[in-house]
């Protein structure tokens, strides 16, 4: 049928799926077909080395099988639950909250507080991974030791002595901007005079925080938590150049582990099995969050 | 008791003053009205006597108590804002409930506190919902609600009808005087709208540039204006102002002269007019269509209203337009010539500074 012979509506139709079109192609060939392949990666014996490389078998889910006694499975998915709940559910959460209600007042230096907040997020992970290296090193020379060397506390080798708490801090200070201009939206959406009738109520400031902001702006928070609990179970980059996994495990993340397993170890099929089980745990949180809490997304 | 006196209130907003030394009366119950223009500073008077602005300079006294420094919800004062305000997650009975749950008013007494006031609003079947899914005028009544529940001496309303239709703010000015009725708090209500000043208020204060322009009962404003703001502002259409003339013709009689009235002798026996140039107050409906032989001038019409009960016919020119209010359907064409008349009587004139000339 000729193209100007099609309805108003059918030919909007077909505009937007053209629109759609790169987006689509985009996600077939980067995403849903490297997590198909992956899912069919896992149920074979496939490696970079040695026999299995050459020709590698069907397997069946024996390579799932095996991730349930493996012990350093199971630490990576715990190292990952604390990495997630103390970086983006608590520390990002928290101080963007915080942030983001203290910039909302009138403040005199308010857009050199909003450029040092949103700092981290323009510096290149790698490089901040460098950058925090140099912070945490070991060594009185290093720029955390002679920080705390003020307040009389010794010096450490901060990411051997408290490795999964320097990630997690290191972790919020690069997300608290996201949180912050999230959160703002959601502030923003609440009419100054909702406060001024609180105020006239009887509210007290703790009151209006609890009872008017945290509801209202309850639906953003649940979208932040959503957004970043699955981008946060995701995270390679600094925490690899950081600390590797190390010290014996203790920052192995599953998205670690699974770098370790498929191109250290060289197991491609193992570590596609743990990639399939890190994919389904983000699917199944998403999928919490969108049902039980009505995010919108 | 809620006797409410500002006196000489000042507001700055950096080195801008806004509120240039205010005294204003409110006895205990009366209804007033602060009506002007946009920016006449009457919603910041209003939110300096809820306590959401800070007073810079004077004095706010309740029942003769300064009020300055007391925090809002201290004042016992409510106030009803021009958006209403309500809290979008809570329903209806939540939001009229509100300030006694924060209070930590046992549950029951709420409810049935509550219920109370759902019944005199017509809310009863309203109270589980949430102020998304109701109307303007419900959601109107349910800020009032909110406001009554606190049983406050004074009630505060900021342009509360600005976001209605046209039927239902008549409906809403009858309920709100109703409810001033039953309630006997003393109000203060800002509008722009000056049929809403004069349809409601018991006293109208009229703002102007952050000072007091009038003072007084909505019938005195519209005869005695003390000035030609006052005197443009209140009634509708407006006033009609024309630079005069004024000479003596003889004793107790003025002749005014206009460039396109002509001259009209007023009797000023009462209190002579002072010579020179002037500015003359007609109203409208003091303008009338005269038979051909009558009449103090001619004029061609340039534009005609036909609103069916009574016709705004303008006259004169278009840079010095003249309203004329006559009553009934008048089936006249704009480029007709007529004769108008005009009632000596309820003629108002200003010196060039726009200060009333008293007439007697």
């Amino acid at each position: 049928m000729p193209w100007i012979q099609l309805s108003y509506e059918r030919r909007v139709a077909w505009q937007l799926r053209l629109i759609l079109l790169p987006s689509v192609l985009l996600l077939l060939a980067f995403v849903i077909y490297p997590a198909v392949y992956s899912i069919y990666l896992s149920l074979t014996n496939e490696a970079l080395t040695g026999a299995a490389a050459l020709k590698p078998r069907f397997v069946g889910t024996r390579n799932y099988a095996r991730l349930f006694s493996d012990a350093k499975f199971w630490n990576s998915l715990l190292v990952t639950l604390i990495f997630v709940i103390g970086s983006a559910v608590i520390g990002q959460f928290v101080l963007g909250l915080v942030s983001a209600v203290l910039l909302r007042r009138p403040l005199r230096w308010k857009p050199i507080f909003n450029s040092i907040i949103l700092l981290p997020n323009a510096v290149p992970e790698v490089v901040a991974g460098f950058m925090w290296i140099s912070m945490l090193a070991g060594g009185e020379r290093a720029t955390l030791s002679r920080i705390v060397a003020f307040f009389g506390i010794p010096a450490a080798d901060w990411l051997q002595t408290f490795p999964l708490t320097m990630i997690i801090i290191v972790n919020t200070w690069r997300g608290i901007a996201t949180a912050m201009i999230l959160l703002t939206a959601g502030l923003s959406a609440i009419s100054e005079e909702i406060y001024e009738a609180a105020r006239m109520d009887g509210a007290t400031p703790r009151q209006m925080f609890t009872r008017i902001t945290l509801p209202l702006i309850a639906p953003t928070i649940f979208l932040y938590m959503l957004v970043s609990t699955v981008s946060t179970i995701a995270i390679f980059g600094f925490v690899y150049a950081l600390t590797r996994g190390g010290p014996g495990g203790a920052t192995e993340l599953i998205s670690i582990y699974i770098y370790n397993q498929s191109f250290t170890a060289f197991q491609l099929g193992y570590g596609s099995a743990v990639a399939v089980v890190a994919l389904a745990f983000s699917l199944l949180i998403g999928v919490v969050y969108v049902r039980a809490l009505k995010v919108e997304v | 008791m809620a006797v409410i006196e500002l006196k000489n209130v000042r507001k700055y907003y950096g080195a801008l003053e806004v509120i240039k030394g205010v005294d204003i009366r409110v006895e205990d119950g009366e209804f007033a009205v602060f009506v002007g223009p946009s920016g006449c500073g009457k919603s910041t008077l209003l939110r300096m006597i809820a306590g959401l602005e800070g007073i810079d300079g004077g004095d706010f006294l309740l029942d003769g108590r300064r009020m300055n420094d007391i925090a809002p919800d201290k004042r016992g004062i409510a106030m009803v804002f021009q958006s209403y305000a309500l809290y979008p997650h809570m329903s209806v009975a939540e939001n009229i409930g509100f300030s006694l749950d924060l209070k930590k008013v046992p549950k029951a007494t709420i409810r049935k506190e509550v219920e109370a006031i759902a019944e005199i609003l017509q809310l009863t079947d309203y109270l589980d919902r949430r102020p998304a899914a109701l109307s303007g005028g419900q959601r109107q009544r349910v800020a009032i609600g909110r406001a009554i529940i606190k049983k406050p001496a004074v009630i505060l309303f900021d342009e509360p009808l600005s976001n209605l239709d046209a039927s239902l703010r008549v409906q809403m000015r009858a309920e709100l005087q109703r409810l001033h009725r039953d309630l006997k708090a003393t109000v203060v209500y800002v509008t722009h709208d000056q049929v809403e000043a004069m349809t409601m208020a018991d006293r109208i204060v009229v703002l102007k540039g952050g000072e007091v322009a009038q003072a007084d009962a909505p019938i005195a404003l519209y005869h005695r204006p003390d000035n030609a703001f006052v005197a443009t502002f209140i009634g509708s259409p407006r006033m009609n102002l024309v630079p005069v003339t004024i000479a003596r013709a003889a004793d107790g009689k003025a002749e005014v002269t206009a460039a396109r009235l002509g001259a009209i002798h007023i009797d000023d026996s009462a209190m002579p007019l002072p010579t020179g140039p002037a500015q003359l107050g007609v109203r409208p409906e003091h303008l009338r269509l005269a038979a051909d032989a009558d009449g103090d001038f001619d004029s061609e019409i340039l534009v005609v209203e036909r609103l069916g009960v009574e016709t705004y016919l303008t006259i004169g020119s278009l840079d010095q337009p003249i309203m004329v209010r006559v009553e009934g359907d008048i089936a006249m064409r704009p480029g007709d010539r007529a004769r108008f008349s005009i009632d000596r009587q309820s003629c108002h004139f200003f010196d060039m500074a726009g200060r009333a000339l008293p007439r007697a």
